[in-house]
Protein backbone atom coordinates (compact mmCIF):
# COMPACT_ATOMS: atom_id res chain seq x y z
CA UNK A 1 0.00 0.00 0.00
CA UNK A 2 2.83 2.16 1.00
CA UNK A 3 4.90 1.87 -2.18
CA UNK A 4 1.59 2.60 -4.26
CA UNK A 5 1.29 5.86 -2.07
CA UNK A 6 5.42 6.55 -3.06
CA UNK A 7 4.65 5.61 -6.67
CA UNK A 8 1.56 8.51 -6.36
CA UNK A 9 3.50 10.48 -4.74
CA UNK A 10 6.17 10.50 -7.31
CA UNK A 11 3.77 10.99 -10.45
CA UNK A 12 2.18 14.07 -8.53
CA UNK A 13 6.17 15.56 -8.68
CA UNK A 14 6.46 14.79 -11.67
CA UNK A 15 3.17 16.30 -13.19
CA UNK A 16 4.21 19.60 -11.13
CA UNK A 17 7.99 19.70 -12.75
CA UNK A 18 6.20 19.73 -16.20
CA UNK A 19 3.60 22.48 -15.00
CA UNK A 20 6.64 24.29 -14.21
CA UNK A 21 8.27 24.16 -16.94
CA UNK A 22 5.61 25.14 -18.88
CA UNK A 23 5.45 28.65 -16.86
CA UNK A 24 7.63 30.88 -18.26
CA UNK A 25 10.41 30.90 -15.42
CA UNK A 26 14.26 32.08 -15.59
CA UNK A 27 16.79 29.01 -15.23
CA UNK A 28 17.86 29.77 -11.70
CA UNK A 29 14.19 30.28 -10.07
CA UNK A 30 13.26 27.06 -12.07
CA UNK A 31 16.21 25.16 -10.41
CA UNK A 32 15.41 26.72 -6.95
CA UNK A 33 12.01 25.11 -7.21
CA UNK A 34 13.02 21.48 -8.56
CA UNK A 35 15.53 21.17 -5.39
CA UNK A 36 13.00 22.30 -3.00
CA UNK A 37 11.11 20.05 -4.82
CA UNK A 38 13.63 17.05 -4.51
CA UNK A 39 13.84 18.22 -0.99
CA UNK A 40 10.46 17.51 0.05
CA UNK A 41 10.18 14.83 -1.95
CA UNK A 42 13.26 12.78 0.60
CA UNK A 43 10.21 14.17 3.28
CA UNK A 44 7.35 12.44 1.91
CA UNK A 45 9.13 9.78 1.50
CA UNK A 46 10.44 9.51 5.35
CA UNK A 47 6.78 10.27 6.04
CA UNK A 48 4.92 7.42 3.90
CA UNK A 49 8.31 4.97 5.40
CA UNK A 50 7.12 6.16 9.39
CA UNK A 51 3.33 5.22 8.28
CA UNK A 52 4.47 2.17 7.14
CA UNK A 53 6.19 1.09 10.06
CA UNK A 54 3.20 2.38 12.45
CA UNK A 55 1.45 0.31 9.72
CA UNK A 56 3.36 -3.15 10.98
CA UNK A 57 3.34 -2.19 14.52
CA UNK A 58 -0.41 -1.74 14.62
CA UNK A 59 -0.38 -5.34 12.63
CA UNK A 60 1.85 -6.97 15.25
CA UNK A 61 -0.25 -5.68 18.36
CA UNK A 62 -3.75 -6.79 16.76
CA UNK A 63 -2.19 -10.40 15.79
CA UNK A 64 -0.90 -10.44 19.79
CA UNK A 65 -4.33 -9.62 20.87
CA UNK A 66 -5.86 -12.19 18.47
CA UNK A 67 -3.93 -15.18 20.19
CA UNK A 68 -4.78 -13.77 23.15
CA UNK A 69 -8.23 -13.92 22.39
CA UNK A 70 -7.74 -17.17 21.04
CA UNK A 71 -6.16 -18.85 24.09
CA UNK A 72 -8.91 -17.33 26.38
CA UNK A 73 -11.43 -18.97 24.06
CA UNK A 74 -9.88 -22.38 24.25
CA UNK A 75 -9.81 -22.00 27.97
CA UNK A 76 -13.39 -21.62 27.79
CA UNK A 77 -14.21 -24.15 25.55
CA UNK A 78 -12.14 -27.00 27.54
CA UNK A 79 -13.58 -25.71 30.41
CA UNK A 80 -10.07 -25.47 32.45
CA UNK A 81 -11.26 -23.93 35.99
CA UNK A 82 -9.25 -21.93 37.71
CA UNK A 83 -8.17 -23.08 40.82
CA UNK A 84 -7.45 -20.65 43.73
CA UNK A 85 -4.98 -21.46 46.00
CA UNK A 86 -5.47 -23.64 49.23
CA UNK A 87 -6.66 -20.43 51.24
CA UNK A 88 -9.22 -20.13 48.41
CA UNK A 89 -10.90 -23.00 48.51
CA UNK A 90 -10.69 -23.47 52.09
CA UNK A 91 -12.48 -20.42 52.55
CA UNK A 92 -14.99 -21.99 50.55
CA UNK A 93 -15.59 -24.84 52.77
CA UNK A 94 -16.30 -22.64 55.87
CA UNK A 95 -19.15 -24.65 57.85
CA UNK A 96 -17.99 -27.95 56.48
CA UNK A 97 -16.86 -30.63 57.39
CA UNK A 98 -13.26 -32.01 56.11
CA UNK A 99 -10.23 -34.31 56.66
CA UNK A 100 -6.73 -32.69 56.22
CA UNK A 101 -3.67 -34.57 55.84
CA UNK A 102 -1.01 -33.30 57.51
CA UNK A 103 2.87 -35.09 57.68
CA UNK A 104 1.77 -35.89 61.30
CA UNK A 105 -1.36 -37.54 60.07
CA UNK A 106 -5.24 -36.83 59.32
CA UNK A 107 -7.11 -33.55 61.39
CA UNK A 108 -10.94 -34.04 60.64
CA UNK A 109 -13.13 -31.39 61.87
CA UNK A 110 -15.53 -28.69 60.83
CA UNK A 111 -14.27 -25.35 58.97
CA UNK A 112 -14.93 -22.44 61.88
CA UNK A 113 -12.28 -19.60 59.87
CA UNK A 114 -9.82 -19.23 57.53
CA UNK A 115 -7.27 -16.58 58.05
CA UNK A 116 -3.88 -14.97 56.42
CA UNK A 117 -1.43 -18.40 57.26
CA UNK A 118 -4.04 -21.02 59.27
CA UNK A 119 -7.14 -22.51 58.92
CA UNK A 120 -9.37 -23.44 61.84
CA UNK A 121 -11.19 -26.57 62.24
CA UNK A 122 -13.50 -27.62 65.28
CA UNK A 123 -13.43 -30.87 65.92
CA UNK A 124 -16.12 -33.46 66.93
CA UNK A 125 -14.96 -32.87 70.92
CA UNK A 126 -15.90 -29.42 70.25
CA UNK A 127 -12.03 -28.21 70.26
CA UNK A 128 -10.20 -25.72 68.53
CA UNK A 129 -7.41 -27.22 65.73
CA UNK A 130 -5.42 -24.70 63.91
CA UNK A 131 -3.43 -25.65 61.28
CA UNK A 132 -0.75 -23.30 59.35
CA UNK A 133 -1.35 -24.07 55.36
CA UNK A 134 2.43 -24.08 54.78
CA UNK A 135 2.57 -27.83 56.24
CA UNK A 136 -1.30 -28.71 54.47
CA UNK A 137 -0.67 -31.61 52.43
CA UNK A 138 -4.38 -32.87 50.89
CA UNK A 139 -7.73 -31.11 52.24
CA UNK A 140 -11.02 -34.19 51.75
CA UNK A 141 -14.76 -33.09 51.85
CA UNK A 142 -16.54 -34.97 54.12
CA UNK A 143 -20.27 -35.19 53.78
CA UNK B 1 -15.79 -16.61 67.00
CA UNK B 2 -12.76 -14.27 66.95
CA UNK B 3 -9.62 -15.52 65.67
CA UNK B 4 -6.41 -13.64 65.11
CA UNK B 5 -5.19 -12.86 61.16
CA UNK B 6 -1.60 -14.36 62.04
CA UNK B 7 -0.96 -18.30 63.63
CA UNK B 8 1.75 -16.90 65.80
CA UNK B 9 -0.57 -13.74 67.07
CA UNK B 10 -3.80 -16.72 67.92
CA UNK B 11 -1.05 -18.60 69.24
CA UNK B 12 0.08 -15.42 71.44
CA UNK B 13 -3.76 -15.07 72.68
CA UNK B 14 -3.52 -18.87 73.78
CA UNK B 15 -0.64 -18.99 76.55
CA UNK B 16 -1.50 -19.97 79.89
CA UNK B 17 -3.62 -22.66 78.29
CA UNK B 18 -3.04 -26.92 77.27
CA UNK B 19 -2.50 -27.27 73.99
CA UNK B 20 -1.69 -30.34 71.53
CA UNK B 21 1.31 -29.79 68.88
CA UNK B 22 1.88 -31.69 66.13
CA UNK B 23 5.03 -31.62 64.31
CA UNK B 24 6.22 -34.34 61.02
CA UNK B 25 6.77 -36.79 63.32
CA UNK B 26 6.18 -36.08 67.29
CA UNK B 27 3.30 -35.08 69.18
CA UNK B 28 3.67 -32.76 72.29
CA UNK B 29 0.92 -32.09 75.16
CA UNK B 30 1.97 -29.49 77.60
CA UNK B 31 0.98 -25.63 78.54
CA UNK B 32 1.56 -23.00 76.39
CA UNK B 33 4.28 -20.53 78.35
CA UNK B 34 5.83 -18.46 75.39
CA UNK B 35 5.71 -17.50 71.88
CA UNK B 36 8.59 -15.83 70.18
CA UNK B 37 9.75 -15.21 66.81
CA UNK B 38 8.81 -17.83 64.69
CA UNK B 39 8.68 -19.96 67.99
CA UNK B 40 6.86 -21.28 70.62
CA UNK B 41 7.77 -22.66 74.12
CA UNK B 42 5.51 -25.48 75.52
CA UNK B 43 5.93 -26.72 79.29
CA UNK B 44 5.72 -30.34 78.49
CA UNK B 45 4.82 -33.75 80.58
CA UNK B 46 8.24 -35.83 80.57
CA UNK B 47 6.40 -39.26 80.89
CA UNK B 48 3.25 -40.70 81.37
CA UNK B 49 3.69 -41.40 85.68
CA UNK B 50 6.10 -38.47 86.13
CA UNK B 51 5.04 -35.63 87.50
CA UNK B 52 8.58 -34.06 85.84
CA UNK B 53 7.78 -31.72 82.91
CA UNK B 54 10.49 -30.52 80.10
CA UNK B 55 10.66 -27.47 78.59
CA UNK B 56 10.39 -27.70 74.50
CA UNK B 57 10.74 -25.56 71.91
CA UNK B 58 9.39 -25.52 68.17
CA UNK B 59 9.68 -24.01 65.59
CA UNK B 60 6.69 -22.68 63.32
CA UNK B 61 7.30 -23.51 60.62
CA UNK B 62 7.53 -27.11 61.46
CA UNK B 63 4.18 -27.56 63.66
CA UNK B 64 1.61 -29.62 61.55
CA UNK B 65 -1.55 -28.53 63.81
CA UNK B 66 -2.42 -26.95 67.02
CA UNK B 67 -5.07 -28.58 69.10
CA UNK B 68 -7.08 -26.71 72.00
CA UNK B 69 -7.46 -29.31 75.13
Amino acid sequence: MSSKHLHHASKEMKKIRTWLEKLDLDDSTLEQIHSLLQERKGDVEQILKRMRGEGQEQRALLADERELLQKICDALHTGTSLIGDIRDELNDLIGETVEITVNFGLVTGTVRAVRIDYVVLEDALGRFVYLPFTNIQAVALLD
Amino acid sequence: MNFSLLLILQLRRLIGETLQVATDNNLFEGKLTAVGNGIIQLQAEAGEYEQETRTVLIQLSAINFVREL
